[in-house]
């Protein structure tokens, strides 16, 4: 079996995608999210796995920032990751920080103010929509989106006109915005 | 309101600066007056940033994929259909305790009890009734030792162990605490007495219908216990309490309980012994 040998490794296996490390690194993780999750309050064996989710995402966009480096261990980073992640929710959910647990007191709930936090679960709502539509539409939304020409997605995708890539382009985006519309965090997050 | 097509174009003509100056004024001055447009711009915007890295959709697609179809770590569930794996870990833990006891020309891994001499857990060869040299520690991935730790070994003796660390601090899973642990409080720096002696008392309070608990001590290094003891709730009450009398050197140190019957993890935490002042 493979495994993990270094502390880096783990970065560069979430920054390449590399699917059997992570995971190796959930199995590993998530009896320590989930107890962190218990005793943090108001928490299911689902936002554990969230939150696992949203920190490899977190720990993904800094491994991309070339003056990031590493100071403490990854998996001490990580747990303090999905700490801040969990306070960051708790904190949200009760409006104010007089409702949090004594512990989030701690310096470390500083990691992600408010608008990060909102920008990230923004940008979840969208990703967690786009899983939802067929294998299609997504690629259709992602090449529209990233202002491919017409003609090039007529191409990629094998379709026979620019008047069908058309058509289906706002086929496909009105399911979109349909699906991401009926996420119950939609109005709170986009309409707030 | 939904946004017609014409409008979700225009909003993405904006987005993507492919408007004229006359119509991006236009357009300007609609956002300034309208609510329902900014929310349908500010969507788009989301979805653009969204979609910008495709690679990042796709991880977030095999986050869901790997969450929604790994097995349940075993010391998270107590469900029937993962017991197996509980059960040979557990077989596992034994042969390996069977097979440290009964190693030929040495004694007991663990501490023996309190009566006996107080052992020192890092002193590599003592004498036993025989005369002999027995190993009183376990320190299997440790440098060999010669005497008293060295300088350079003090300052490894307190480098955090990021597996222990990650579960330090956190106890009890589920809905209710398995252990209320009062002393010694998690964190502490406990000093040695003048004979280099640490004092250790557990105490705590257990949860209704849990009886029995396994206390493990460790260094920071080693993955091996260096004292293990079992807790007993106190009949017809929920104290838990164990004394123990360690010879150990400075350090950071991790201790865990958990629940005989379950495994379930009850309460993890770290200590320090402090460096003697000069």
């Amino acid at each position: 079996m493979r495994t993990v040998a270094t502390e880096t490794d783990y970065m560069h296996a979430i920054a390449s995608g590399d699917k059997q490390a992570i995971g190796m690194l959930y199995r590993e993780m998530s009896p320590v999210i989930r107890r962190m999750v218990a005793e943090l309050g108001q928490g299911t064996a689902a936002d554990a796995s969230d939150i696992f989710q949203d920190a490899v995402i977190i720990v993904y966009e800094k491994a991309k920032q070339p003056e990031f480096e590493l100071t403490s261990s990854f998996h001490a980073f990580f747990y303090g990751v999905c700490r801040n992640l969990r306070l960051s929710k708790l904190k949200k959910r009760s409006g104010n920080e007089a409702c949090m647990p004594e512990e989030a007191t701690l310096g470390e709930s500083e990691l992600f103010s408010d608008a990060a936090y909102l920008t990230m679960e923004r940008l979840k709502l969208i990703e967690n929509a786009m899983l939802k539509l067929g294998e299609d539409c997504r690629r259709l939304m992602q090449l529209h989106f990233l202002e491919t020409p017409v003609s090039q997605i007529a191409e990629i995708l094998g379709y026979n006109s620019e008047g069908y890539v058309r058509r289906r382009k706002c086929q496909c985006k009105a399911r979109l915005i349909e699906l991401i519309k009926q996420d119950p965090a939609y109005r709170e997050l986009i309409e707030y | 309101m939904e946004a017609s097509y014409e409008q979700q174009e225009r909003i993405e003509r904006y987005l993507t600066n492919k408007m004229s100056l006359e119509e991006r004024v236009a357009f300007e001055h609609a956002l300034q007056v309208d609510e329902t447009l900014r929310r349908e711009v500010k969507l788009y915007q989301s979805i653009q940033e969204a979609l910008a890295d495709p690679a990042r959709l796709e991880l977030r697609r095999m986050l869901q994929e790997i969450t929604s179809s790994t097995p349940e770590p075993c010391m998270s569930t107590n469900k029937p259909g993962r017991l197996w794996l509980v059960y040979a870990l557990f077989a596992l833990a034994l042969c390996a305790l069977i097979w440290w006891y009964t190693r030929p020309g040495e004694t007991q891994l663990l501490l023996p009890a309190q009566e006996e001499p107080i052992p020192d857990l890092f002193q590599k060869e003592a004498p036993n009734s025989a005369g002999e040299p027995v190993v009183t520690a376990p320190a299997p991935d440790l440098p060999p030792r010669t005497g008293r730790p060295q300088p350079l070994a003090m300052a490894e003796s307190f480098k955090p162990n990021p597996s222990m660390e990650a579960l330090a601090g956190s106890f009890t899973r589920g809905t209710g605490p398995l252990l209320q642990l009062i002393s010694p409080v998690p964190n502490a720096s406990i000093k040695p007495d003048s004979g280099g002696v640490v004092h250790l008392t557990w105490r705590g309070e257990a949860g209704a219908g849990y009886t029995e608990f396994k206390l493990h001590v460790y260094n920071n290094q080693s993955p091996y216990p260096l004292y293990a003891e079992t807790l007993t709730v106190r009949s017809g009450t929920l104290a838990v309490e164990h004394h123990a009398d360690l010879r150990l050197p400075p350090g950071l140190y991790y201790y865990t309980l958990e629940h005989t019957d379950t495994g379930d993890m009850a309460f993890a935490a770290r200590f320090t012994i402090p460096k003697p002042s000069k």
